[in-house]
Order: structure tokens, then sequence, then C-alpha cells
């Protein structure tokens, strides 16, 4: 799922006020508001600047979603340029360029008019896509587009730097400022809460919902005594996502496709409710082989068995408990462990 | 400064007419109705909690017991206001030390401390005569462009907005300021308590089920209708240029930091339902008072982003604890996964003992690697969730007031009521007023006019991670009605 993170529609003189819930406000210099909407950049000091805070989303992006709504004079220059993030260009009127993890994407806007309105989108979906489209309406009528055209781009998104989000400039070089309009600017990051709109999905029923609760609270009771065993749990949690998605990346576009499969599956069965059937077990282990056949993860693994070792889990896992309150749930594991059908 | 007598015609001018749901006194018909803030106070307790104000243990007990409390010196035991300028804060009961926070309570609490108790809230207000008078009354503001501009000033928040509202009075090269010589009024509306269930849990009609019930009511609401007006100079008269009509805010409450309950959308004047040429009808949600125009069909809330509203409340048990250290926003998510990482060590080390933990750990990290999802393949799309918010419900069947002596075309004396708002209303020995002067009067928050009152209006309550339950502060005027005013809104 999507989060979007910066909503900016210039519609109130040159207010940048953020419509998403995270109030990504922008700070306007140097531009100018146009009759019907949008800001005119023409000048090495226009800008809008996204200022980082303090617990603002863009220290996580994981994937990333850009929509602008532009148009370009004479000799293009910056649409938004995300400190060490990725920065999308005007390269004259009908080329749009796309920088992201080290790679650079050129766009050609077919029949696009000098000073016309486009709509342009880019996405990466933090793992190894990366693709675009765009739209635009000519005053006769008449109209433009383009046809999905992915690029094999493995990598996370990664955070913006200090220097945060300007649209319309270049961080460090105000002579690559826009010479044009934008009208709106959307950015999207990974949902870092997508995962808890899946784990909800289940039918719970009050006892299992209990019995998650409880042991969640255990969890966060032993995390409040001993706050650096904590700290290393999280992040064994986000180191092994992060290799997840690395190795991920480098698959290619059908074995990907068939990881996602097993994953939606078990989604399904999941919020099915399904969640110790016979089905679920014997998906559990084809998705445990596939992980290990394709060397993305095993239990065998000697680095991750030395990691495992560490006290810090023994520790957790004992004030936790098991989960004898969600016999389904244990019988998922108990199918990944090889230990039998229990269900 | 209060309001000088022209800024008070003006503020009478715009006076709105509110249209509520239900037939009045009829079952799920509205139950509360703006009213006297003031009044309220002075029935109510003040407590001083304590971080993380989570159960009576960090609530204590009250510093002010109900009856003791007064809003203007020498009218009660203690006066709200009340200024030791050698203690921290000054001001005890406006003001609060880092990790502490007053409330009022007025009605107790339910449901084993997780509901403020709004049944006997609305049987106050219906038996208590004093109460009972309160009702239909609002409090104005006025900001004339002076004030403007320093709340627009004010506004920009290196650590909050960025916002500029200042920029809204800057001339350009080649076309006029946005506005000229802008005055703003706001309205604001306190109302005794907030009533929101979830939807779709009910086990019959009207009865949801007890999690669901209540899950965002509260005590001590605010809300404002702001009107915005300019003028082409100071001896010009001034004209309605927007309105802005506040709603509560689904999504999530904690933004920055910073608590976030109230969402404004902005709407030209010339989109308003005008009657006698001024003064607008509003139609406001059953229980929310959110506020809409007359015939406009509340759309259903675009997002819920609370997990705990999961199985019609069940799931706030699983999303109460406090998040591990770290990135906060990852909590939940990372809490989940390592529950899975935990689970599976304790199962697999008592099937397998030592190794079978580490195994276990590993067939717990494989269970997470499940919850894999492609963003490649979703359009960034608004999610529908499997819980929701209500959908406001309005109408004009209900109680509806209005300005004194203007009833709108179909009300009558069974269902209108006239606003009693006044100033230096005296009652009891005590005085009331409907203007507010941040510079004598002491219910208006932090502003640098005037310290005012800065705690919640209603209780704590327990099992409330997204404070959705807890009573609202008042806002800032800056936040109140600009903050979010350009954020949520876009002008048609």
């Amino acid at each position: 799922m999507w989060d979007l993170i910066c909503d900016h529609a210039y519609i109130w003189g040159t207010i940048a006020a953020d419509r998403s819930r995270w109030h990504s406000d922008g700070l306007p210099y140097g531009v100018a508001p146009l009759a019907g909407g949008g800001l005119r950049f023409s000048t090495p000091q226009s800008r809008v600047t996204i200022p980082r805070r303090n617990g603002d989303p863009w220290g996580a992006m994981g994937a990333l979603r850009v929509e602008i709504v532009a148009s370009s004079q004479q000799g293009g220059g910056t649409l938004v340029d995300a400190d060490s993030c990725f920065r999308v260009s005007f390269d004259g009127p009908q080329t749009i360029v796309v920088e992201i993890l080290g790679y650079t994407l050129n766009v050609a806007i077919m029949g696009l008019p000098l000073g016309n309105w486009v709509r342009f989108a880019f996405w990466h979906d933090g793992v190894n896509q990366l693709d675009y489209d765009y739209a635009f309406a000519l005053p006769n009528g008449g109209f433009g587009g383009s046809v999905l055209s992915p690029t094999n781009l493995p990598g996370q998104v990664p955070a913006v730097g200090p220097q945060g989000v300007w649209i319309g400039n270049r961080i460090g070089s105000p002579n690559n400022h826009l010479n044009g309009n934008i009208s709106s600017v959307k950015i999207w990051r990974a949902d870092p809460d997508a995962i808890i709109t899946t784990f909800l999905g289940r039918p719970f029923t009050p006892p299992v919902l209990k019995c998650w609760g409880d042991m969640i609270g255990k969890i966060s009771e032993v995390a409040g005594s001993d706050p650096v065993c904590a700290r290393w749990l999280a992040d064994l949690i986000e180191q092994q996502q992060n290799q997840l998605v690395a190795r991920l990346g480098q698959k290619s576009p059908d074995k990907l496709a068939e990881f996602y499969r097993m994953c939606n599956a078990y989604q399904q069965l999941w919020s099915a409710g399904k969640v110790g059937s016979a089905e679920m077990q014997a998906l559990m282990v084809r998705l445990r082989d596939w992980l290990k056949n394709e060397g993305i993860f095993s239990a065998d693994d000697p680095d991750l068995r030395a990691t495992l070792q560490n006290p810090c889990i023994g520790k957790f896992a004992g004030a936790a408990g098991g989960l004898d309150c969600d016999p389904d749930a244990q019988a998922l594991i108990k199918a990944i462990l090889g230990v039998g059908n229990q269900h | 400064m209060g309001p000088t007598s022209d800024q008070i015609a003006l503020i009478r001018q715009y006076e709105p007419a509110l249209y509520f749901f239900g037939a009045p006194g009829a079952s799920g018909s509205e139950r509360f109705f703006p009213s006297d803030a003031k009044r309220y106070l002075e029935h109510a307790a003040l407590y001083l909690a304590k971080a993380p104000f989570a159960t009576r243990a960090d609530w204590g007990t009250p510093v002010a017991t109900a009856g003791q409390l007064g809003a203007i010196n020498d009218e009660a035991t203690i006066f709200l206001g009340q200024q030791n300028p050698s203690a921290s804060p000054q001001y005890p009961f406006l003001q609060t030390n880092a990790g502490q926070e007053h409330f009022l309570d007025v009605s107790g609490w339910r449901s084993n401390d997780t509901r403020a108790d709004l049944d006997h809230l609305a049987s106050l207000y219906a038996t208590d005569q004093d109460l009972n008078d309160s009702q239909f009354w609002y409090h104005a503001e006025f900001f004339d462009a002076a004030r403007l501009r320093r709340l627009f000033t004010n506004a920009v928040d290196p650590g909050g907005s960025a916002i500029d509202f200042n920029t809204l009075l800057d001339r350009l090269p080649d076309k006029p300021a946005v506005l000229t010589d802008p005055a703003l009024i706001c309205y604001y509306l306190f109302y005794p308590a907030h009533e929101e269930s979830l939807s779709g849990c009910e086990v019959a009609p009207g009865q949801p089920v007890d999690t669901a019930r209540d899950f965002a009511s509260f005590a001590g609401e605010w809300n404002c209708i702001a009107v915005l007006l300019d003028r082409s100079s100071a001896a010009s008269p001034y004209v309605p240029k927007w309105a802005g009509l506040t709603n509560r805010n689904v999504g999530k409450t904690s933004v920055n930091g910073q608590e976030v309950r109230t969402t404004m959308r902005l709407l030209p004047w010339g989109g308003m339902d005008l009657y006698e040429v001024t003064h607008p009808r509003l139609f406001v949600g059953l229980g929310s008072h959110g506020l809409y125009l007359p015939g406009e069909t509340p759309p259903p809330p675009l997002s819920f982003d609370d997990p705990s509203a999961a199985f019609c409340g069940g799931a706030t048990s699983l999303t109460s604890a406090p998040p591990l250290p770290g990135d906060t926003d990852y909590a939940i998510s990372v809490e989940v996964l390592l529950a899975k990482v935990l689970a599976g060590a304790a199962t697999g080390g008592g099937f397998l003992g030592p190794v079978g933990g580490m195994l276990g750990a590993a067939a717990g990290l494989v269970w997470g690697i499940a919850e894999f999802d492609s963003l490649a393949l979703h359009e960034p799309v608004a999610e529908v969730p499997g819980f929701a918010p209500t959908t406001d419900t309005v109408g004009s069947n209900g109680i509806v007031i209005y300005p004194k002596g203007l009833p709108p075309v179909g009300v009558g004396p069974g269902n209108g009521r006239e606003w009693k708002s006044g100033d230096s209303v005296p009652i009891a020995g005590r005085k009331y007023f409907f203007t507010v002067d941040r510079t004598t009067q002491v219910l208006w928050g932090d502003d640098p006019e005037g310290q005012g009152y800065t705690g919640r209006w209603g209780a704590h309550v327990a099992q409330d991670p997204q404070t959705r339950r807890s009573g609202w502060r008042f806002q800032s005027s800056g936040s109140f009605s600009l903050k979010h005013w350009c954020a949520t809104s876009r002008p048609r």
C-alpha cells in the first residue's frame, strides 16, 4: 500500500499547503501565482521547499511514487529535487529526466508543445521496478500519452536527506531552477503500516484477539524493562526486511511473480480465516522451500543461526510465551518448522 | 481587547442558523448543542494528570472539585486564572509542566474508564437548570487586519506549519493581493460531548457492540465556523469572501508530534446557503457536529487510519501497547513481526529444545515474509478499510438554532431555538460573555495576547491510543482557523 506524504495543489496565492495527513507544507520563494492555479518558477531563487522535521515521513521511504502536473518554458529545469532520494527535471520542453538509485531515466514526451501542461508520474516499487507514465491534452482537443515501460532497477528508495525536498529548483544548484510552471505535486512512499492492515484482515475471534493482544502487551512490557534487547530485536526485524528486499531485487520478473503469488495466496487464506488449514500449511512449506532454493532466506544460513542465538530471543520468547491460545497460528508455525501436521 | 461595537455588529450580521438531526427529545436525535463553555467549566472538576495519562493512577484526584472553579476572579472558590509569578508554571490551572496535562470532567466514566459517561452528561444538561439554560450559546472572536497579520506570523512555526498566510496580503507586480484589509470572525461552538460509533457493528438496529459504541465519543468538543471578510480600504464595508467549516479528523490524530483532532474546509462565501441576506444555514452532523451545507450529502470518510478500530474496536488491546524503542512510525508493524518471531521461537523451543527456539524464530521470519506486498501491482487509490467511522447523518427535522428574531422559513416554536449568546449576561451573581477577549478572559488557550486554559475540556479515558475518546483542547486561534485551513480545504 502507498502512503501519501505530500499533496500540493497551488491554487491559493503562493501558499504551498499540504493536503496529506503529514502536513508536508512548503515554503515558497520567488514564485508567482498563475491565474487559474499553479505557480510560475522563473528565477534562480524560485522554489518551494519542504524542510525535514523530526518524525516526518521522509526518513523512511522504501518505495516511491511521484505525480506532477507541470509545464516547461525554454530550457526546462528541475521539477522536484528530494535530497539524496530522487530528482526529476525537464530537459528541454519534451524530455523529462528521472534520477533515482544512481540511475537516469530519460522520457521523451512526444508531441508536447512548449508551455503545455503535462501530468507525469513515475514510481519505484522498492524492489526492482521503475516505471512511468504521462498524459497531456492539447488546446485543439488532441491528447498524448504513454504506455508502461518498466525498467529493472534493484534497490530500496533511500530516505530524503537533511536538505528536504525542493520543488522547482535543484538543491545547491540554483541555475538549474525550473523555467516553467507547476500546478500540483503528489508524492507517496511505501506505507510502513501496511502489514497491520493485512494482519488485522484475519477474522479474529475475541479470544484469539485477546491472545495476540496479551502477547504484544507482554512483549512491550519486557521491552520497557530491557530497551537494549528491544532495540536489538527491532533492528533484527529491520535488517531481515532489508535483506529480503535486496535479495528479491535480484530476481527475474517471473521469479518475483511466483513469490508474489505465494504471498497473495497467504493473504487470501489469512483473510479467509484459514490460518491453520492444510492449504495454509502446504503453502507455508512451499514458501519456506522456495525462499531457501532461491537463496533468499534459510534457517540453515550460518549467519542467521549465529544471529538468532542471541539471548535476547530467548528472554523475550520466554516472557511472551507461545501461542497456545491460537492453535491455528501454532499449526502454521509447526508446518514451517516441519514438525508435522498438528491441526 | 474585546471587539468594538462595529465588530460585534458584524458578528451578529453573519450569525449562522444551525440545523440539527432528529425530532427534539426523540430517541436517536441529537443530544448535545452548542453551549456556554464557562458554565460547563463551573460544573467541572479539574484534574492534573501525568504521562502516560492512561489510567486513574495517572489522572490522580481532582485539584478542583466540581463547583469550585470559576473563570472570573472572585466568582468562585478557585479562580482558574490565578497567578503565582514565582512558581512554575506561573498559572497553575492554565498551564502545565512537561509530562502533565489538565482535563475537565463533568460526567465521570463508564465501561472500565474506557468511555466518558455521556448518558450522565446528557442527563445533566436535561435536568440541571443552569446547564440546560447554558445551551444555544456560541462564543465569537473578531480578528482585524492587524491581529490577522500577527496571527499569520505566529502561524509560521519552524517546527510545525510552514504556511505563511502573510503572502496573501502581498501585492504582486502584475496583480493585486489576494486579501487587502481582511478580518476574520470565528464562531466557536462548544459542545458538551461528541458522539461517534463505528459503523457496521450493530448486533441489532441501533445497537452497536460494546467496543464499537462510542468508539470515538468524548466529552468537551470545540468546533468552529470561520468567516473571512475583506474590504478594499478602511472606509469601505467588509464583504465576506470565504467560510471555514470544521469537522473531525478521521485519520491519524498524531501529526508531527501534535494532536490534530479537527479539520477545516474552506468554501467561497458565494457557495453558502444564506437567508435574511447574510446568515448562513448549516446542517450539523448527528453526534459528530461536522458542518455541512444544506443539501450537501456528507461523504463517507476517506480513511480511518486507526488499527485499534479493527473488529469493531476489539483490536484496541493489540494496538495500545507502548511502542518499542526506535522509530515509532514502524512500531506496530515491528511488534507484529516480532510477535511472530517470538511465537515461533517459543513454539520451536517447546518441541525441539534450544535449537528449536532458533529454528522457530526463523520460522516466524518466514511467516513475516509471507506478508510481503508488491507495490508495483497497486495504484495509490484510497484503501477500503474493513472498519470505518460512521458517515455523518444530517437533516432538517431537528432543533434549529437561529439568530434572535430571525427564524428561517419552516422553523417554529416546536423546533426553533434562538441563540442566547450575549455579553455581560448576569446569572446568579456571575457574568457570562459570548465575545472573546483574550486579554481579560482565561478560557482561550495559549496565546500571546493572554494566557488561557490549555488543558482538555473533557476527561482522559483508558485504552485510547489515538486519543479519540479524550476531550479536545481549545485550539489557539492560529491553529484552529488557519493552520488547518489551507491544508484541508480547497477553494472552489
